[in-house]
């Protein structure tokens, strides 16, 4: 097995709307969808086409994973990198990227994504919750009335 | 609309933590209550009538840590009467009906008994951490239960609990298989102790950081012991009483020298006078000193102490320090986040602190932001300095010892000093007054006090407006609890729905009668009033125009209790 993929040179990933991103193999380790497909092509070179992920979001986590797959980056200057990646991302791109995360199926880049969204929402509203992740709420008036006094009153 | 399986959402709320945030996400939907519910593993219960059991364990299934409050607050000054209430006992007994993995379980001002000591070391397989602050109602055969059964136990601590020491071998009882202990608290015990068990468990315990020793462990127990540990963080030391000439004291002294990671220093329950020098080596590294029960340390041994204690961010003392004294606290500690000065003797003593004291440490400790101060005296001058050189203040408790002293200076009232307080500290949640005050106090707290969520009052104020500027003024009030205020019926019943946005409200010997509290019940279904009746006479028929001795009102989604003692009765 490790002899085959070792053959494999270049990834081609293609993002719903038709960018191509070509990755050295190593790049790639950390989403497990994109390794399933390599597992079952018996090829040099992949072709996989990523019809749930966009390219900027998909050049993002490609970033994202070229950092953390080196081995000159110290830990510091990973820290680091994920920090100011962190702060130069939107609300909404966090929600795209967790999303595309558990799409491609990767661990440590969706606890990360899960971690940022969680700061989010620390010290927020409901409403502010709600709106956030665009879900409308499916309690009856009285449901809800009886949860947040339950919250409020037993639990705070 | 954003779309994620629910192992995806789980992996967000891993993250969050804080109970109102948890209490957030729940509300968003219906699915996102129902992952919530099954995700909370740590769960805050801040008054253990407000909810029951059974309920808890049904919403929460996978709870891991409970937190649980029982009395009111003024239990502490013994307001609240033997057996009013507060028993963990069917906590546990539902929490262990439902297979509950609990794993965590502090508990503050509750009653517990033997038996559910008992009950908790056999229910709960992955136990690991107890910690009952302010508990009463067992003995060492319950924490030898504990000692016995909890096979993974990490944290036994035991803070200011009434336990009745059955001089029995509890400590012995640690299994030898027990390596786990990270942190040990059993100063408030007052019997005798297992040296050699002591000392044998705590070299089986590499990786204990936090150890709190009772008076009945000497010197040389101690010596010991820290051979046995140096990599201690938090040490609370028994007796400290020796010989300054003695070889106990010579070995002590080098080994105290090798304890470089303790940063927390506490207790000296039993000292000798001019027997501090043997930690001088080690005070520069400490953080937090708590001499609040090291009776007998003259003042000026306490001043060649904190000169060298440049670190510290909390300091526990007496007031015997004296003023003085805490001007060396203002110039040695720069970096003091919180200070609480103890009286000595119950009525103070001749050297006690006044407000020269507050002010010395309010210019030289800019970070500070808790203080509980027992006082002989203070002045407006005092408070409006204090005010201006702390904004920071979140917890500020002041406790002159004659309760209703104006300002010496000038005989008035101190309400411009604490008006000064709650007007420049805008993020003050808690607070405590006392001295001479007028309604005129209360209206500066309604009127600054946003971030207020308890306020204690005791011998103030002149009418119900007092009272009322409180309850309209402060938005995030929680905790209300006042003693011999003469806040009446008016005051009582203006704007009842305010009781339904706090936790609770006690009234002891104020002006409060019988018929208003029953008014109050009647309108307020969702309150229980309780009013405690201790007089010796079992006739129920109290006159709705009597004064109430003591009133403790909260709001509940369980209803009324059913295991109050006689002398309460819920409206």
């Amino acid at each position: 097995m490790a002899a085959e993929k070792s053959s494999i040179k270049i990834i081609t990933l293609i993002a719903a709307d038709g960018s191509v991103f070509e990755v050295e193999p190593n790049i790639v380790k950390e989403m497990k969808t994109v390794q399933s497909y390599i597992d079952e092509l018996d090829q040099n070179t992949v072709s996989i086409p990523l019809p749930n992920v966009f390219g900027n979001d998909l050049a993002m986590i490609i970033e994202y994973c070229k950092k953390h797959a080196s081995e000159e980056e110290t830990k510091e200057a990973k820290e680091e990198f994920d920090f100011e990646f962190v702060k130069r991302m939107k609300s909404d791109d966090k929600l795209r990227l967790l999303q595309a995360a558990s799409y491609l199926n990767m661990e440590s880049f969706l606890q990360f994504m899960a971690k940022a969204i969680a700061a989010e929402i620390e010290n927020q509203s409901v409403e502010f919750v709600r709106d956030y992740f665009q879900i409308e709420s499916d309690f009856t008036p009285e449901e809800e009335a009886e949860l947040r006094k339950e919250n409020e009153w037993a639990f705070k | 609309m954003n779309y994620f399986p629910d192992e995806v959402i789980e992996h967000v709320f891993d993250y969050v933590v804080s109970h109102s945030d948890r209490n957030a996400l729940s509300l968003v939907c219906k699915s996102w209550c129902r992952i919530e519910r099954f995700t909370r593993q740590r769960v805050f219960i801040g008054n253990c009538y407000s909810i029951s059991p059974e309920r808890l364990v049904q919403r929460f299934p996978s709870l891991k840590s409970l937190t649980l409050k029982g009395k009111p607050h003024f239990a502490d000054f013994s307001l609240v009467p033997h057996g009013w209430g507060g028993f963990v006992y069917p906590w546990i007994e539902a929490l262990a009906k439902s297979k509950v993995g609990l794993e965590e379980l502090r508990l503050k001002r509750m009653v517990v008994s033997d038996d559910s000591l008992e009950l908790l070391s056999r229910s709960f397989m992955d136990f690991k951490s107890l910690v009952l602050v302010s508990c009463e109602g067992f003995t060492t055969d319950g924490l030898a239960a504990v000692a016995a059964n909890c096979r993974s136990l990490r944290e036994l601590d035991l803070q200011e609990n009434e336990v009745e020491d059955h001089k029995g071998q509890w400590l012995s009882c640690f299994p030898e298989s027990c390596t786990s202990l990270v942190s040990l608290n059993f100063a408030c015990l007052k019997g005798e102790i297992n040296l050699g068990a002591l000392e044998r468990l705590v070299a089986r315990s590499p990786n204990l950081k936090s150890l709190r020793l009772n008076r009945s462990v000497p010197v040389d127990a101690l010596q010991k012991i820290l051979m046995r540990a140096p990599q201690l963080v938090d040490l609370g030391i028994g007796s400290f009483f020796h010989d300054l000439n003695s070889d106990t004291y010579a070995k002590l002294k080098a080994t105290i020298l090798k304890c470089k990671s303790i940063t927390s220093l506490s207790g000296f329950l039993e000292v000798a006078p001019f027997s501090l020098a043997a930690i001088y080596p080690i005070s520069q590294n400490l953080t937090s000193l708590n001499l609040s029960y090291a009776a007998g340390i003259q003042s000026s041994e306490l001043i060649k102490l904190i000169r060298h204690c440049g670190k510290l961010q909390r300091l526990w003392i007496m007031d015997c320090i004296g003023d003085k004294g805490l001007g060396v606290v203002a110039s040695s500690c720069k970096d003091l986040e919180e200070l609480r000065v103890f009286p000595s003797a119950p009525f103070g003593n001749h050297a006690a602190v006044t407000e020269k004291g507050l002010v010395a440490i309010s210019m030289g400790c800019p970070k500070l932001h808790s203080l509980l101060y027992f006082c002989h005296q203070m002045t407006n001058a005092a408070l409006i300095t204090v005010a201006k050189n702390c904004p920071n203040f979140i917890r500020f408790r002041l406790c002159i010892l004659d309760a209703t002293k104006p300002d010496p200076d000038t005989m008035q009232p101190l309400d411009e000093g604490f008006g000064a307080i709650v007007q420049s500290c805008k993020r003050l949640r808690r607070l405590s007054l006392s001295g001479k005050l007028t309604d005129q106090v209360f209206l500066y707290i309604g009127m600054y006090a946003d971030q207020l969520e308890m306020l204690s009052i005791a011998f103030a104020g002149e009418s119900d407006k007092g009272m009322l500027y409180v309850l309209n003024g402060c938005k995030k009030l929680r905790k209300l609890e006042m003693r011999d205020c003469p806040f009446g019926d008016s005051a009582l019943l203006t704007d009842i729905g305010k009781y339904e946005t706090m936790r609770s409200l006690w009234m002891s010997s104020c002006e409060v009668t019988v018929g208003a509290c029953k008014t109050l019940a009647k309108k307020m279904p969702r309150l229980n009033v309780e009013i405690f009746n201790e007089s010796e006479q079992e006739d129920c028929d109290m006159e709705d125009e009597q004064r109430v001795e003591k009133m403790y009102l909260y709001r509940t989604v369980a209803g009324k209790r059913n295991d109050a003692p006689e002398y309460v009765w819920t409206l």
